[in-house]
């Protein structure tokens, strides 16, 4: 008989030290030291914000035009996370109690960030619809494919990078 | 030498970790495994870059040998200077 509890506690023993192995790796990681310095990291972090941006923009040029958006993106986003060395991504269990404040207060920031973005997104949308349609009894909004696209990718970008983006812009963090 | 973080307007903690550590004779690497923190850590500590909860402050003065009191001292002189004001 097979005992799925015990192999679902092994599975996640074995998962948490492969985690364990790949923070300590980051930890102790010196070839990135270029993009981890105050400045560096607020390049790394603008240059993200710049690439996804083209990316989103990219996919109105066509699938291919999009893919070759997102693979420039994939490039920037391991840059970001490797300035930050991964810290805001990390769960509790691989950081220390200094680690985890500012993980956690970085949270707080990256809330900030995709909260606004959001939120202004949503009243610009408001604004198309209800005030400046408002003689129209409705409004229909049409989403093509590229549209489509660029609005799951951005929003992507978005929520996947905004704590190591938060990090890395906070000039005195202690990473 | 005490070094300084600034944690409320007006309150400071001191410290002396770097000196009593390197009276012990123990490295900033022996302090963190003993005391459980990264090794950066110990140098945030030091600096008075960063304020450890009292669970780290007690495990650090076990660690070293000595009372808490002796390792953190809250300076209060800008507080009192503002309420002087």
């Amino acid at each position: 008989v097979i005992d799925l509890g015990q192999r679902w506690k092994q599975a996640t023993e074995r998962n948490k030290d492969e985690v364990q192995r790949r923070a300590d790796r980051q930890f102790e990681d010196e070839h990135f030291d270029l993009l981890r310095g105050p400045t560096a990291r607020r390049a790394v972090a603008g240059t993200y914000v710049f690439v996804s941006l083209a990316m989103v923009a990219s996919w109105f040029g066509g699938t291919i035009a999009g893919v070759g958006g997102l693979a420039v993106w994939g490039v920037a986003f391991v840059a970001l996370r490797l300035s930050v060395r991964s810290l805001a991504d990390m769960p509790d269990y691989v950081l220390d109690e200094r680690m985890r404040r500012e993980r956690d207060t970085t949270y707080i920031s990256a809330f900030r960030m995709v909260s606004s973005v959001v939120g202004i997104a949503v009243a610009v949308l408001f604004v198309k619809v209800v005030v400046a349609d408002a003689n129209d009894e409705s409004t229909v909004l049409i989403v093509n494919t590229d549209a489509a696209n660029a609005m799951f990718w951005g929003v992507f970008a978005l929520v996947l990078g905004a704590p190591s983006l938060a990090m890395a812009w906070r000039r005195n963090a202690v990473i | 030498v005490s070094r300084r973080l600034r944690t409320d307007p007006g309150e400071r903690v001191d410290n002396t970790i770097a000196d009593v550590r390197e009276r012990a004779g123990m490295s900033r690497n022996e302090l963190a495994d003993a005391v459980g923190v990264h090794y950066q850590t110990v140098g945030y500590l030091e600096r008075g870059e960063y304020n450890p909860s009292l669970a780290l402050a007690l495990r650090i003065s076990a660690v070293l040998g000595c009372t808490v009191e002796e390792l953190f001292s809250l300076d209060t002189s800008d507080f009192q200077k503002g309420h002087k004001q």
